[in-house]
């Protein structure tokens, strides 16, 4: 019973936790702008996500290993080099990006100025990492991320048709008033948010603080397979329910102020104050994830002890890894840069880089030394080429998109 | 990274070198400026519902006036190409100034907690928004 308690717990974490201010923004900007034309972005995007993520975890529980250490090994110090200054890189600017997202949050809830706030929930987010175990942080912000269901009660409050949504869904098409290039780009910015890289890398080490082993391939498998397509289908709420209301009305979105509208409208106050404390706790999660990846992947390519399964004072260089990674990444959003925005170019610098987190992810999950018997099935192997050729595509096409769209404008 | 954000950012405005890309910039100023009022609308009919607390709904009524400003000020910077543009121009920025003065004020009433000088103003929106559209073209 306790097991089975604890799995649906996970799944419900996960749920919980896959939505992130990236997910936040590029599904409502999408939805408002796009309809449901690029839905099917969102799929491919949960089915990479589950793919890659279920070889981390299980790389995790057979190895005891986290995948950025494993990958450092198994490919040598200058293919992991470039994975950690790529991963870094866009980590730091998602750190910024959670932070910057929570200040607006509270701006929300509170009407004072997010400027005000990012000191000092850069400083909670450090303090959480400090003080709270692992297990505790990752339920808690979780399960509360839960609250923004709200977004599928104003779904069922709207009184969709369906068939058409379904319709519109499974046959997409460019919307007359956007061209290829701009479409492109967004299903580019929907893929990135999906499979940003922080995501495998603290899912792969927290295994490891939790203490994985082969007993827990099926809380993995649980986790991956029901929690993260449950948070998809979240994803897919927050995209319907913005191309329900905003889109007819000619509204783009591109402040998270605007998310309130929709559940204002249908579900009411009540409804806005779990929207507020769903986005907060979801970003707050996710501030904790990026902040925790910096640390893991830098201290895992040195070889340094890392993690919070370990006192502080043994693994100093992680935890000051973490520190500096959230000092600066508060100072860069005190710089008055717009957190929407550098959550829209983290998003869509992520897909550029998605080949150099999942090559090396592929490549280990196969290798009989560290897997044993646990390699990838032929059918995992199939699926994962056929993402990391869509992937080389999306990396190769990102930046000129970029360029020719003017960032999707 | 920074060479990209050039690239990006020097594309945003730039000198309309033809009628058609005047027109064009015209248009997505409206747009801009009929998202901005959109935003304002819905914003109000969740006020009369009582959907929203008063924090939300300022900093909705504010990002809208600064959207329908950015819009007007990005416009405005804007040479026609030729003076046969000149009543275009000048017509669409009357509008893009009422846009931005009635969300203006609907911001100040908005942070008075004034909820009855935001649904007075708000009566204004539909024709601006009506004038927007014929500038923007169909946004569906």
């Amino acid at each position: 019973m306790k097991r089975i308690l604890e799995i649906f717990l996970g799944i419900l974490t996960a749920f919980g936790g896959f939505v992130d201010i990236g997910d936040l923004v590029a599904n409502a900007e999408t939805g408002a702008r796009f309809g449901l034309s690029l839905a099917w972005v969102v799929l491919v995007g949960v089915i990479g996500i589950v793919l890659f993520s279920e070889m981390c975890g299980r790389v995790a529980a057979i190895s005891h290993r986290p995948v950025f250490d494993v990958v450092r090994e198994r490919l040598g110090v200058r293919v992991a080099f470039v994975n950690l200054v790529a991963s870094f890189f866009i980590n730091f600017l998602t750190i910024g990006a959670e932070i910057g997202g929570l200040a607006l949050v509270v701006e929300l809830a509170t009407g004072i100025n997010y400027l005000l706030w990012v000191p000092l929930l850069g400083v909670a987010v450090w303090i959480v990492i400090w003080k709270v175990r692992f297990q505790t942080m990752e339920k808690a912000f979780g399960l509360t991320g839960l609250a923004l269901l709200v977004f599928v009660v104003a779904l069922a409050r709207l009184h969709p048709d369906w068939g058409s949504l379904v319709r519109a869904a499974t046959h997409p098409s460019v919307p007359p008033s956007e061209d290829l290039a701009t479409y492109a780009f967004f299903a580019i910015a929907l893929l990135g948010a999906a499979m940003t890289p922080y995501e495998v890398f603290f899912f792969s080490s927290g295994a490891v603080e939790e203490g994985w082993t082969r007993e827990d391939l099926m809380v993995n498998r649980a986790n991956v397979y029901l929690g993260f397509p449950l948070g998809g289908l979240l994803s897919l709420a927050i995209m319907t329910t913005a191309a329900l209301v905003m889109k007819p009305r000619g509204i783009s979105v591109d402040s998270l102020a605007q998310l309130t509208l929709p559940i204002g409208l249908t579900v009411g106050k009540i409804g806005v104050a779990f929207l507020l404390i769903g986005m907060f706790a979801a970003i707050f999660s996710a501030a904790l994830e990026t902040s925790l990846s910096a640390g893991y992947t830098v201290a895992q390519f040195f070889g340094w002890q890392w993690g919070k399964f370990v006192k502080p004072r043994e693994a100093a260089r992680f935890h000051a890894v973490v520190l500096v990674s959230i000092g600066a990444a508060t100072l860069f959003i005190l710089t008055t840069v717009d957190p929407v925005k550098v959550t829209e170019y983290s998003i869509v610098l992520a897909a550029a880089a998605l080949p150099l987190t999942y090559l090396p992810i592929l490549v280990v999950a196969n290798d009989p030394t560290y897997m044993g018997t646990n390699v990838n099935s032929k059918i995992t192997n199939a699926i994962g080429s056929v993402y990391l050729v869509l992937l080389l595509a999306v990396a190769v096409a990102t930046i000129p998109l970029m360029i020719v769209t003017k960032a999707g404008a | 990274m920074l060479l990209i954000a050039s690239a990006v950012s020097i594309g945003c405005v730039g000198p309309a070198r033809s009628s058609s890309a005047y027109i064009d910039k015209g248009r997505t100023s409206a747009a801009a400026a009929l998202s901005a009022v959109r935003s304002a609308e819905l914003a109000t009919d969740d006020l009369r519902r009582d959907g929203l607390f008063a924090p939300q709904l300022s900093i909705v009524l504010s990002d809208a006036a600064d959207e329908a400003s950015d819009a007007e000020g990005s416009f405005a910077s804007i040479q026609p190409p030729d003076p046969s543009l000149d009543p275009y121009r000048s017509e669409l920025d009357g509008v893009l100034g009422k846009a931005t003065d009635v969300l203006s004020e609907m911001r100040i009433d908005a942070r008075r907690t004034d909820s009855a000088g935001v649904l007075a103003r708000a009566a204004a929106l539909p024709s601006i928004a009506q004038e927007l559209e014929r500038f923007a073209g169909p946004q569906l």
